[in-house]
């Protein structure tokens, strides 16, 4: 008994550092090369033999800090716009369709939620065309428009799966029990509401930041051009160095908040993301 | 008339904003870009003759096209035997009761967290092939490097640069990315299935090989085809990923549709663009819209 527990045991730590190691190798060598010098990142060696932080100082004091910083502030501003909105349209929307009775409400969350399947690159021609007759090309707004679009389908399914899970009651017996309406859904409704419009937000959030199709394709200055996109246009401290290492860095710094909050909330984010489609 | 609006009003104040931003900027613009698709714009310089479904036609016709589709095929294929192997095998892994779940859970899904663009700059280097340096010799970056130095040096290949199969290494990445996420569906799936089900087919007499094919299988079946279609239709969008690992997206090698579309973008043939992103549309309607029509079947029975 003791001999089978102890080899459970073994195998068990066995393959938690292969998973380990799975999931995290390529990571840790975005991680490992962000600290290398641009010497050595022909190397072909894992861990660098002296670490350096003058990637991020290039990207945050440096030569390309303009870039860097210019679109970390576009990322921030429009990933968190276009969350916001999209949670709020999306709250209406769920609301009426876990609450309201109404003819078409099947068809109109279908061809709501078929959205969400289109590839971004099938419009993407069209919407550039469109945006430099109307003047949106490479603005904030010229963004925010087409991340709503994506985050918007995703949304209402995630909260439409959480508000049908309430029980709607409470509001009445609240009101039986002297609230008036108000109190009643602020103080019944929205603490039960709370955790899958954050959970929606979160993942909203995640897919806006996360885009590159639309932010390298309607931008072309520092005015709108979100990270992932600027990622492309980096270069060497000089025409002669790899930029690798401040690529690194850069992605780097904008993964660390995505991977916090994935690991903070992925209970929430799970379920967000797995009840529609277990559901079916 | 006053009832109608009584059902229908408080409900299309609240949807209508939404129906309306999507009514204008996604269909109106794939209405838009089917109709551009059809035109003769091939440069910057505006002009809409209609020339039907030529650009159709000759794309379809074109060797390249053709082999940008089969690349489609290939990655597709190789994305989701991937996802799903993996994906099972880590929810099966997990569903028996054992120390670590939470922990297990967060590592497996923490890839998915990383964007392609960031994740894409380090297999770029991992899937590096085999390079000769200026005095000759073969110097070996990345992934070969590391199956060399344990000994695996036999696994070492070109990777992503073969024109034939070069495609199935980006899906490497791509399954990293998302085995966690199809992991979380199959792990959904199977606490779906009541433990009473388990007991009584033991207590029948099933073994365990019998017990996973003739009831834990059919029971993962519709968790099983909603992984396939969500990552499926993912795969047929890829874009970013293999633009991260091959920055130039006019590369044979890996050339799929969405990166063939990108090339004639960049290049103002609006209409190429347009066609093809047509075309992807048309596929990913193919494989996403009989599942919807199925599922809401269901839903009504």
């Amino acid at each position: 008994m003791k001999a089978s527990r102890t080899k459970e045991r073994v195998t068990w730590i066995i393959i938690s550092v292969l998973v380990l190691l799975y999931a995290l190798f390529p990571v840790v060598s975005i991680m490992a090369t962000s600290f290398k010098l641009p010497s050595e990142l022909t190397s072909g060696k894992f861990l660098p033999s002296s670490w350096t932080g003058s990637n991020y100082e290039q990207i945050l004091v440096g030569s390309a800090q303009d870039l860097f910083l210019s679109s970390l502030r576009n990322s921030i501003g429009i990933a968190l716009i276009a969350t916001f909105i999209a949670v709020v349209l999306a709250t209406l929307c769920a609301y009426a369709i876990a609450r309201l009775d109404f003819p078409g409400k099947k068809v109109i969350l279908t061809t709501a939620l078929a959205v969400s399947i289109f590839p971004v690159i099938s419009i993407v021609t069209p919407l550039f065309n469109l945006w430099r007759n109307i003047g949106l090309y490479d603005t904030w707004p010229g963004l925010i428009i087409p991340y709503l679009s994506l985050t918007l389908p995703i949304s209402i399914w995630t909260l439409a799966a959480f508000f049908r899970q309430i029980p709607w009651e409470l509001e009445q017996a609240a009101q039986v029990d002297g609230a008036t309406t108000w109190q009643a859904f602020r103080k019944a409704i929205v603490p039960l509401a709370a955790p899958g419009v954050f959970t929606t937000a979160i993942i909203a959030f995640f897919i806006a930041w996360n885009d590159f199709v639309y932010g390298i394709s309607l931008t072309s200055t520092e005015a709108a051009r979100p990270v992932p996109a600027a990622l492309a246009f980096f270069t060497g401290a000089s025409q002669f160095e790899s930029p690798v290492g401040a690529i690194s860095a850069a992605a780097i710094i904008v993964t660390i908040p995505i991977v916090l909050l994935v690991l903070l909330f992925q209970r929430q984010i799970v379920s967000g993301l797995t009840q529609g489609a277990v559901k079916g | 008339m006053f009832k109608k609006v009584k059902t229908w009003g408080p409900a299309l104040a609240l949807i209508s904003p939404t129906l309306v931003l999507l009514a204008v900027f996604v269909y109106a613009l794939i209405a838009e870009n089917v109709r551009i698709s059809m035109t003769n714009q091939h440069t910057a310089r505006p002009s809409s003759d209609f020339v039907g479904m030529e650009n159709y036609f000759r794309l379809f016709g074109d060797a390249d096209f053709q082999h940008a589709l089969r690349n489609l095929l290939l990655l597709t294929v190789v994305f989701l035997a991937g996802t799903l192997i993996f994906g099972f095998l880590w929810a099966w892994i997990l569903e028996r009761p054992a120390f670590g779940e939470g922990f297990f859970r967060s590592v497996y899904l923490f890839p998915m967290a990383v964007s392609f663009i960031a994740s894409g700059v380090v297999w770029r280097w991992l899937l590096s092939s085999l390079q000769t340096d200026q005095s000759g010799g073969e110097r070996t970056t990345g992934l070969n490097r590391l199956l060399d130095s344990v000994g695996l040096g036999f696994l070492q290949n070109s990777w992503w640069s073969d024109p034939n199969w070069g495609i199935a290494a980006i899906a490497v990445p791509a399954i990293w990315q998302l085995s966690g996420y199809v992991m979380a569906l199959f792990l959904a799936g199977f606490r779906g299935i009541p433990e009473e089900l388990r007991e009584a087919a033991r207590i029948d007499g099933c073994s365990e090989w019998k017990l996973y094919r003739y009831v834990i299988f059919p029971q993962l079946s519709p968790v099983m085809l909603s992984a396939v279609i969500i990552i499926g239709h993912m795969s047929l969008k890829l874009f970013d990923l293999i633009r991260a690992i091959v920055p130039d997206a006019n590369t044979y090698d890996i050339q799929v549709p969405a990166t063939m579309m990108w090339v004639k973008y960049i290049g103002s043939d609006y209409a190429d663009s347009a066609a093809i992103g047509t075309i992807m549309l048309v596929l990913v309607a193919l494989v996403v819209v009989p599942y919807l029509v199925y599922t809401s079947r269901q839903e009504k029975r």
